[in-house]
């Protein structure tokens, strides 16, 4: 028979799908050969597949957080909690889980960088690299005061390296933080002489009114301030406890909260004052006499919290035992931010006799003998005045990313334009490396050494040891080595490693210790001497000044008023205020290389990788604007997009825009969303010198378009269902 | 009769289950028949270095004693020996190469279990298991061939004679 080239065809066909299906049917279920890969090199206490956990302390914030890493064959598997730790009590969140990201992350920069022309290319090799540092650095040194660096919070011994190398080199030091703890500082330092930050014993209290901060979420410790609120709900012998919160969001922590006010940002102080205003009368404790002309008609009118309502809260505080009230970020970034919490910690002082005050992020001198100077840190309004005057020809970044943090409007791209000669130090290409000469990649902070002193209220504390878990596995080099390698042309510290700085201060008892327990702390107050902090505690009692202490002026927020004026311009303009507040998975923005951390829903939205822009229900349905629907966030300084969530979780005076995506560089994950720091129309915060986040008024118009959110939700809004009334 | 276009149907079909049949086969066995004969990247002998030298098996598998998996030896720890021994040799200086350049071996491995079956090699070397007996007589293999075919009913039947527990989570975790 003779076959036609249809039917050769078709039978071709089949015979090869047969074939097909007969190799993938005997491929299955076999054992897969794969290969046996060698070590190198493998010390003897190395077992292949066998886990071993090495104790360091985690580098991802500044809690101190204690934690073990399991390792196998060399290579980092699983960060998890120290069970011992103080701090971490066998608990890390999710940023420090994710830290594995930083160690693997495909864009980790495989070596230094320097520019031809308009590109970064790689350079030959670390040598290089470093000369030109010290070339640079040289330059700097020629005309004293001429250096500026840029930081991010500096802590333990490396913070100090750092402050100690740019004593002597002549640097100034800028310390960005986003939403960083100025506010917060400034206000303790003006009430207790110390600028340290309030401390949250929310497990001694029976009574915790929240002005506007989330310690449950976005907070400067916030595994042992959730272990703190485990204990203050369902401690030993706890009984009845409540939680208030007054801010404009809905937090983490106002969703666990008993009860959550809505008031609008900058007013939080007002009504702390309020409070303390109607509690004075009966507390032996003394009050501003100031405070008294504020009525609690004005404080009504400028917050938009009934009379009543604070009269109720002020029974509620004068009823509780041990009542305790704490700030935090929507109160502290306003512009009138420090005088808030200069005023929410003069309340505890009032209802307890005391502030109590902690340390997690400390920043001493490399040795007792030594001081840091007061000026050696400058603050941001000075540090951008000196960029756009030229008056400093060497800038460094040293782990700080400006050009994404800072509004656009301070025109910090153009200030660099003036700078002769900017390096930065950084794993991850960012915004601002991107712009310089020199790009020095660092290392993540399972490869280094480190430590952190945390001192804890009412003189406890404990010593955070971090050692390197891993061999470094990038071109990277650690921090302190690069600078220490930079000035070894200098009289600075010769010959000495961060190591070596490190151990010298331990016995070799002491230091064996640390290394299998991450660190040191004990019953007995720490011999703070031996690590070379001076004891800061108890800090000594301040006299209570009869005028407002200078800086902290509460008329420089929304509203502008002063006492008189206060009736007529509560929140006078027009527009929603704009709140840009830390996102709970990346941060300031430096998690967003994390994929991990994109992939984790927001605790409070439950949306993943993306950003979006929360608005009140009413506001939404007064603009005919569902969830999904893509709206244009327009301020001065120009407009973002970003699907809108309407919530009844927000003050119908505000929108929110989390902080974190809008990258435009850093990295293949980085690179999505939008940046709502960039709608900022900068002000700067008086008492700081820091820009204020809070400070911004925005229009929201309608665009038409549409982005379906991924939720974890399916919550239909309870007004629309007319279940809660209105 | 059978019109000749039927027979002809016939014969294509039965050629399409008959090569059907070997591709499974074929397919199954293939990746035995190269555990069998593909060529390691260095021709590492165990008939010399276990047979001839009498090297104990536990002085390069470290792990055998001490864990789960019973490992190869590191670069470094095949250079400690051949940094003298035999230097020249062509194998040798593979070896040297990789350490130069600071590479590792990427062996072919030759016994292998699926990953749903968890052994421990300390469990049966502690018991007093010699390696041959799941491994074969190595010390006259010039290259490793798997000779012992690891089935679940050898692993059972062993465990059995040895009274050792046959529980089924003791494996399948």
């Amino acid at each position: 028979m003779e076959l036609t080239r249809r039917e050769f065809l078709e039978i071709s066909l089949k015979l090869s799908a047969i074939a097909g299906t007969g190799v993938a049917l005997g491929g299955c279920g076999l054992p897969v050969q794969s290969a046996l890969v060698s070590q190198l090199k493998m010390p003897e206490y190395r077992l292949p597949g066998e886990p071993r956990w090495f104790a360091t302390t985690c580098g991802d914030c500044g809690a101190g957080c204690g934690v073990a890493v399991k390792i196998i064959e060399g290579r980092a598997k699983k960060i998890e909690g120290l069970p011992t730790h103080p701090i971490s009590r066998g608990k890390v969140c999710s940023q420090g889980h994710s830290a594995l990201q930083d160690l693997y992350n495909p864009d980790r920069l495989p070596g230094p960088l320097g520019r031809q022309g308009d590109k970064l290319a790689p350079l030959k090799d670390w040598k290089e690299a470093v000369t030109l540092l010290g070339k640079q650095l040289q330059k700097g040194m020629e005309k004293p005061g001429a250096t500026l660096w840029v930081t991010g919070p500096l802590r333990g011994t490396t913070g100090a390296l750092v402050a100690a190398i740019a004593q002597k080199v002549g640097a100034r030091i800028w310390v960005l933080d986003f939403p960083g703890l100025q506010s917060e500082r400034a206000a303790m330092k003006a009430l207790t002489g110390h600028a340290n930050l309030p401390d949250l014993s929310l497990q001694d209290s029976d009574f915790v009114v929240n002005f506007g901060g989330d310690f449950l979420g976005a907070g400067c410790s916030p595994v042992r301030d959730n272990w703190a609120y485990g204990e203050f709900r369902q401690g030993k012998g706890r009984n009845i406890v409540l939680l208030l919160s007054l801010s404009p969001r809905l937090s983490l922590t106002s969703a666990n909260s008993d009860q959550w006010i809505p008031v609008r940002p900058g007013s939080e102080g007002w009504i702390a004052l309020g409070v303390g205003n109607l509690l004075s009368k009966s507390k032996r404790t003394p009050w501003p006499e100031w405070a008294g002309r504020v009525s609690l008609k004005t404080i009504s009118q400028v917050s938009g919290v009934s009379e009543e309502r604070i009269r109720k809260l002020a029974r509620k505080i004068e009823a509780a035992e041990k009542p305790l009230v704490v700030g935090g970020f929507d109160s502290a970034a306003c512009t009138n931010g420090v005088w808030s919490q200069w005023v929410i910690q003069s309340l505890n002082r009032l209802l307890s006799g005391r502030v109590n005050a902690c340390e997690p992020d400390l920043l001493v001198p490399l040795s007792i003998e030594e001081k840091i100077p007061s000026n050696l840190l400058i603050s941001g309004r000075a540090a951008l005045d000196g960029l756009k005057r030229g008056a400093f020809h060497t800038v460094w970044f040293l782990g700080a990313n400006p050009l994404y943090l800072l509004p656009k409007d301070l025109e910090m791209e153009k200030a660099m334009e003036k700078i002769e000669s900017c390096a930065a130090f950084t794993p991850c290409l960012n915004e601002t490396a991107a712009k310089v000469e020199l790009v020095l990649p660092t290392v993540s902070w399972l490869e280094e050494w480190g430590d952190q002193r945390i001192v804890l209220s009412q003189g406890g504390g404990l010593y955070c040891l971090r050692q390197p878990v891993v061999m470094e596995r990038s071109g990277g080099k650690s921090l302190a080595e690069i600078l220490l390698s930079a000035i070894s042309g200098q009289a600075i510290l010769k010959g000495k490693s961060l190591y070596d700085l490190l151990r010298s201060r331990f016995t070799t008892l002491e230091w064996e210790t640390a290394l299998t327990r991450g660190g040191l702390w004990d019953e007995a107050p720490l011999d703070w001497e031996h690590y070379g902090v001076a004891p800061l505690y108890p800090p000594p009692p301040v006299p209570l000044r009869k005028r407002l202490p200078k800086g902290l002026n509460p008329w420089d927020g929304l509203p502008a008023v002063s006492f008189k004026e206060a009736r007529k311009a509560a929140f006078s303009g027009e527009g929603k205020v704009l709140i840009p507040y830390p996102s709970l998975t990346l941060g300031d923005g430096s998690l967003a290389n994390r994929p991990w951390m994109q992939e984790l829903p927001d605790p409070m939205v439950t949306t993943l990788w993306t950003h979006w822009v929360e608005l009140h229900d009413s506001v939404a349905e007064e603009s005919g604007i569902e969830r999904g629907d893509v709206v244009r966030i327009v301020s001065e300084a120009g407009s973002i997009e970003a699907p809108a969530f309407p919530s009844p979780g927000i003050h119908p005076d505000c929108i929110a825009v989390p902080v974190g995506q809008g990258h435009t560089s850093y990295g293949r994950y980085a690179q999505r969303g939008a940046n709502p720091l960039t709608l900022l129309k900068s002000q700067w915060q008086e008492g700081t010198g820091e820009p204020a986040w809070i400070s911004t008024r925005v229009r929201i118009e309608k665009t038409g378009k549409k982005q379906r959110m991924s939720t974890m939700d399916h919550r239909v809004s309870l007004l629309e269902r007319r279940v809660l009334p209105e | 009769m059978e019109a000749p276009e039927e027979i002809l149907w016939k014969r294509i079909k039965i050629t399409a289950l008959g090569l059907f049949c070997f591709l499974v086969v074929f397919s199954f066995f293939l990746p035995m028949w190269l555990a069998r004969v593909k060529a390691q990247p260095i021709a590492f002998s165990h008939a010399r270095h276990a047979g001839v030298r009498q090297i104990s098996c536990v002085f390069c598998h470290t792990g055998v004693l001490k864990g789960d998996m019973a490992g190869v030896p590191s670069v470094k720890d095949c250079m400690q020996c051949h940094q003298v021994v035999r230097p020249d040799s062509p194998e040798v200086q593979k070896i040297q190469e990789h350490w130069d350049k600071g590479t590792p071996i990427e062996w072919f491995k030759v016994y292998n279990l699926p990953q749903h079956v968890h052994f421990s090699h300390r469990a049966h070397v502690s018991k007093g298991i010699e390696c041959k007996t799941c491994h074969g007589d190595l010390t006259h293999m010039d290259v490793v061939r798997r000779e012992v075919d690891l089935n679940m009913g050898k692993c059972v039947s062993c465990h059995r004679e040895n009274k050792a527990p046959d529980d089924c989570t003791i494996c399948h975790r």
